[in-house]
């Protein structure tokens, strides 16, 4: 039996019930004598029940909910933020834990510049779950370091930056394994000196490969891995 | 740090992530009506963001859990409309019954969602013959004819296409692993 021989590539019609009834007696004839057709073919078999779960709309028109919604939603977090700061409470201390480590780097970092990631080390690692990230660009003199923060809804991050023109309209872009590129926020830097920003994004710590620093033109300026 | 910012960014990413399939599974409940669905899907995102600890504790995923409020506000509006009271006994009887039923209705319609984002991932030519053999239900012939390719191609295609959907599903940990298509001889 040669290579060409294999019908593979007939294997996706016939797990979808596509064939006709000829070509489907030709292929199931092979298979019944073919161990590593039949091999490929159960690792086809279990699709069509997942594609039988996709909802019509999901095929047809994908629905998108309007950008006015996202405005309103916004608006009326505001408005309770405002209102009730309180309520907010369960977000803010994750949010101020991180804030807090990230603050206390820069505190190292400060006093001593060269040696700051060996002096902030032992710091760091006496909290776990959280994941650091670091990255320098010495033909630029920038340098940042950032905190993953896992949480339900994806991933908490806190970053700090050091160099970076002042002016200068900066994008955080999480790239995950697959190397899809999540907009993770935009800023600009408004003074000289370290640079703090957090932000979320949607996806799990796990399926983070690494940080980019991007200006608004798309130049990079720093990878934290 | 700017909490208010940081909670911006992440209700925006929710809603980026999720809103799209979150509208889908709300405008099922409701009949089509998007003003509503979309008040329903707001509504969520907003007590996501009122809860975090309602997030966190989650078992299962983020998505589960908005689609399970969602579903929630829909059936409390329906309620909150019906005029008829009923005996509390039966209503109790009636709940254990329906939450079961409910969280696997939920469960079903994320999958659903899941595998429609995995298909989105996949290529435009790949998708399409999807579309045709799966969706329209056309043979290899017809859907050949449609797309103005080869019925190789179509086959070809359609093996690719299902190879690169089950990788995609894979990395988003969803087991594809089916009963054995054939038995052994």
């Amino acid at each position: 039996v040669t290579e060409a021989s294999h019908p593979i590539e007939e294997l996706g019609a016939l797990v979808l019930g596509a064939l006709d009834s000829a070509e489907t007696a030709q292929v199931r004839e092979h298979l019944a004598g073919c161990p590593r057709c039949r091999a490929e073919l159960d690792r086809l078999s279990g699709l069509p029940a997942l594609l039988r779960a996709v909802p019509a709309q999901a095929w047809t028109t994908p629905p998108r909910p309007s950008e006015l919604g996202l405005v309103r939603l916004l608006s009326r977090m505001r408005a309770e933020r405002a209102q009730a700061r309180r309520r907010s409470l369960g977000w803010a201390t994750v949010l101020g834990a991180a804030a807090a480590s990230v603050v206390a780097l820069a505190v190292v970092i400060g006093v001593h510049p060269g040696s700051a990631p060996v002096t902030a080390s032992p710091t760091v690692h006496a909290t776990t779950s959280r994941w650091r990230l670091s990255g320098a660009n010495p033909a630029r003199h920038i340098t940042g370091r950032a905190t993953v923060l896992p949480v339900a809804w994806g991933s908490k991050l806190a970053v700090e930056l050091s160099g970076v023109p002042r002016g200068l309209q900066c994008e955080l872009v999480v790239v995950d394994r697959s190397g899809h590129r999540w907009d993770a926020g935009s800023w600009t830097v408004t003074y000289a000196g370290a640079v703090y920003w957090s932000g979320g994004v949607a996806i799990g710590e796990r399926r983070i490969s690494h940080l980019e620093v991007v200006t608004t033109h798309g130049a990079r300026l720093l990878t934290l891995s | 740090v700017d909490d208010a910012t940081a909670d911006e960014q992440v209700v925006r990413a929710l809603y980026e992530l999720h809103g799209g399939p979150l509208l889908g599974f709300v405008l099922g409940l409701v009949g089509g009506d998007r003003q509503r669905a979309e008040d329903v899907v707001q509504e969520t995102l907003l007590r996501a963001w009122r809860h975090p600890e309602a997030l966190e504790e989650q078992r299962g995923s983020t998505r589960s859990w908005l689609f399970t409020v969602a579903r929630n506000l829909v059936v409390d509006g329906v309620r909150a409309r019906a005029v008829r009271p009923s005996e509390v006994s039966d209503t109790a009887l009636l709940d254990v019954a329906a939450a079961v039923s409910v969280e696997a209705e939920v469960e079903r319609a994320v999958l659903g969602w899941e595998v429609a984002d995995a298909l989105a991932e996949l290529a435009a030519h790949h998708r399409d013959v999807l579309v045709q053999i799966f969706f329209l239900g056309r043979s290899v012939a017809e859907a050949a004819a449609a797309l103005r390719i080869p019925a190789g191609t179509v086959k070809s295609r359609t093996y690719y296409a299902l190879r690169q959907l089950r990788l995609v599903l894979e990395e988003r940990g969803i087991g594809v692993d089916g009963l054995a298509g054939e038995a052994t001889m």
